[in-house]
């Protein structure tokens, strides 16, 4: 009778022990700081402005964008976002650009930009851009994204005259989180 | 009778609704200029480019420029007459051409 009291304490021990490891080793490790991916899938046109060399802003329809990209969210301030785009125009002669912006997100679904717009291929077009989101979930994990946007694109090889071109594009798609 | 009450939800996808519905009329209906315009390089065919708004050949440009006859005329540079009789330069090119174009000019 003395021998099993003086092993319970012992035996006690022995399976917190075991159990105090089995929980660390099993348990998966915290994640830190990371990022939360929403992709996206757009398409959008608008009004384009440009210089024709007379000094006079003309305006005409923008041609077809095609958007795709990514947003980065930091998981401990979901507000604030960066946004990669790469985007196609598909008419005339087809161009190729992307974008880089700070996004802040006043709320889940509706958020404002700024950032670097250009196109690279086939000649060169860079500038500034800023832009309001506002998503329409559809369901936890995907939403359709409106995006209004404003661009003034001064520089590159894309221009005939000095004056800039601008862009009043609108764009709409699917939001995913991946 | 009652009318059913909409969300706040709903009354901001139909104000989005709408938004789109007048950007869509605006972009039909607003006096831009017409596509024969070129704002960019990109508006314009390859081997053409934009000047003044207008999508010249860039081939042309440069037998203006030998010629010293600026041209703008965008068969300018398939008309075998014009550029033989512009281009002293190309002239096997040139000699290649207007005679296919001559034998069809004697005819006609």
């Amino acid at each position: 009778m003395q021998t099993v009291r003086k092993t319970a304490p012992l035996a006690r021990l022995s399976v917190s022990v075991v159990t105090l490891g089995c929980a660390i080793l099993l348990a998966s490790p915290a994640r830190a700081e990371g990022y939360l991916f929403d992709g996206n899938f757009g398409i959008g046109t608008g009004l384009e402005g440009g210089d024709t060399g007379s000094g006079k802003l003309g305006w005409r329809r923008a041609r077809l964008h095609i958007t795709t990209g990514i947003d980065l969210r930091d998981d401990e301030s979901q507000a604030d976002a960066l946004g990669f785009r790469a985007f196609a125009e598909i008419e005339k002669r087809a161009t190729l650009g992307g974008e880089a912006r700070y996004e802040r997100w006043i709320s889940h679904n509706v958020g404002a930009y700024g950032g670097l717009i250009g196109v690279v291929t086939p000649e060169t077009l860079f500038g500034g851009s800023v832009g309001a989101d506002v998503v329409i979930p559809f369901g936890k994990r995907a939403g359709l994204f409106l995006e209004p946007s404003f661009s003034v694109l001064p520089v590159g090889s894309d221009l005939p005259s000095s004056g800039p071109l601008i862009w009043f594009l609108f764009s709409a798609g699917i939001k995913l989180g991946l | 009778m009652t009318l059913p009450r909409l969300s706040s939800d709903m009354g901001l996808r139909a104000l989005l609704a709408l938004c789109v519905a007048a950007y869509a009329l605006l972009l039909s209906n607003i006096g831009c200029s017409s596509g024969a315009v070129c704002y960019r390089k990109t508006d314009c065919p390859t081997g053409t480019s934009c000047q003044s708004g207008q999508c010249v050949r860039t081939q042309a440009l440069g037998d203006g420029g030998v010629a010293g006859s600026p041209s703008t005329d965008e068969t300018a540079g398939s008309d075998g007459n014009a550029s033989a009789g512009s281009d002293g330069t190309a002239g096997s090119e040139a000699s290649a051409i207007a005679g296919s174009d001559g034998t069809a000019g004697g005819t006609e």
